[in-house]
């Protein structure tokens, strides 16, 4: 049976995602969510992206990609572990392929821009994926103009908590690359992820 | 229903989602969700590149302007604007912790309030919460500093709405805070 995309999102857009009346906490799947300007969550990448300069690009998108990973592995495998998950997609489930699906599903609900193909090998284990109307681009090209670089950086982090999560034991078995990027003038934002060869340094 | 309720309400009725785009807005502006174990390594992450000073300081500045642009963006449109200048400054404060509440940065509580300071206090900002979990998880050390840098951009843009300053005319500092230990999150807000 498909992972039935719509049925998710208007599962999870009926779960009433605002904070709860006595502590303004919105506890779900397992984590606290919040919800912030996309202004403010790309605003603060910016930043942090000025305060260092150009000489330490590599460093500022690794630390940005590890925080995101590392939330991919929380969230998602929170997500993967909740009743939320259990009543409405594990029956749907039949092989990683459809894991994956599942995931795709879930994080295209979040406001983050949407993910419109992957590709998994999963001889390789390697993945392919395809986002458009990431949130980054917008509101990078307007205040910086265009991009010299990918910096859709949350999208790193997840794409290759993704294959963590199907295929690794640990947070940082595989890595990503952005290979095309909209806040570059590309088309989509493409990334590929493979199984790390090397141990994750900010470096 | 009071105004301070209708405008909560309003705020949170007014989620659009774009199912084309994956995107979502709230009082006009586009937002996105995010889960406590995502900002509280973005925080730890900015926190060891660029010392806990200078971090916190960049998520407090980033936080303030883009806080007092959602909010402005929601409460100046159309009849609301007349509605909004017409509360107290408490009575603005609450409506805009209410809207906080919708987002669910946690649940704040005003101690004192006057034009030049402000108190408030938090048994629940989502951050310290989501510190707590993570630093048993993920092992982190004790924290010496407040951890809550977000929230005190939140009310430093909240507070210059309140008293119809520009935004940047408040100083925010976190006196106490849930991710040291304490039992609940203290921020003070002084003019500048």
């Amino acid at each position: 049976m498909a992972i039935n995309a719509d049925e998710i999102r208007e599962a999870f857009m009926g779960l009433n995602l605002t904070g709860d009346d006595e502590r303004g906490l919105l506890r779900a799947f397992g984590v606290i969510l919040a919800c912030n300007s996309v202004d403010y969550l790309i605003g603060r990448e910016m930043d942090f992206t000025h305060a260092l300069g150009p000489k330490a690009t590599k460093m500022v998108d690794n630390v940005l990609i590890d925080a995101a990973q590392w939330c991919c592995n929380a969230t998602f495998g929170g997500i993967m572990a909740s009743e939320e998950w259990a009543q409405l997609i594990e029956p749907n489930i039949e092989n990683t392929p459809d894991r994956l699906a599942g995931l795709v599903a879930v994080a295209n609900c979040l406001g983050w821009g949407k993910i419109v193909s992957t590709e998994l090998d999963e001889d390789q284990q390697e993945l392919t994926m395809r986002v458009d109307h990431s949130y980054y681009v917008d509101a990078w090209q307007r205040d910086d103009g265009k991009a010299d670089r990918p910096i859709c950086f949350m999208w790193t982090g997840v794409a290759a908590g993704f294959l963590d999560l199907l295929y690794g034991d640990k947070v940082h078995d595989f890595e990503a690359t952005e290979l095309k990027c909209g806040a570059m003038g590309d088309d989509c934002c493409e990334f590929h992820v493979k199984r790390v060869t090397k141990a994750f340094g900010y470096l | 229903m009071n105004t301070v309720e209708e405008m909560t309400l309003a705020f949170k009725e007014s989620t659009q989602i774009f199912p084309d785009r994956s995107r979502l807005m709230i009082g006009g502006t586009e937002m996105a969700f995010h889960c406590d174990k995502f900002n509280t390594r973005i925080c730890k992450n900015l926190e060891d590149v660029l010392g806990v000073e200078e971090g916190g300081e960049l998520l407090r500045a980033s936080a303030e302007q883009t806080t007092h642009a959602f909010l402005t963006q929601f409460l100046d449109d159309g009849d609301r604007k007349a509605q909004f200048e017409a509360l107290s400054p408490q009575e603005r404060l609450q409506t805009i912790f209410g809207i906080f509440k919708v987002l669910a940065y946690g649940a704040l509580e005003i101690v004192e309030l006057n034009e030049e300071k402000g108190v408030f206090r938090s048994a629940s900002t989502y951050l310290s919460e989501g510190w707590r979990e993570n630093q048993k998880r993920w092992r982190w050390v004790d924290r010496e500093d407040p951890a809550c840098h977000d929230i005190r951009g939140h009310l430093s843009a909240a507070m210059a709405l309140a008293f119809d300053k520009p935004v940047g005319s408040y100083d925010l500092v976190e006196t106490k805070c849930r991710a040291m230990g304490q039992d609940a999150c203290e921020f003070v807000a002084e003019v500048i």
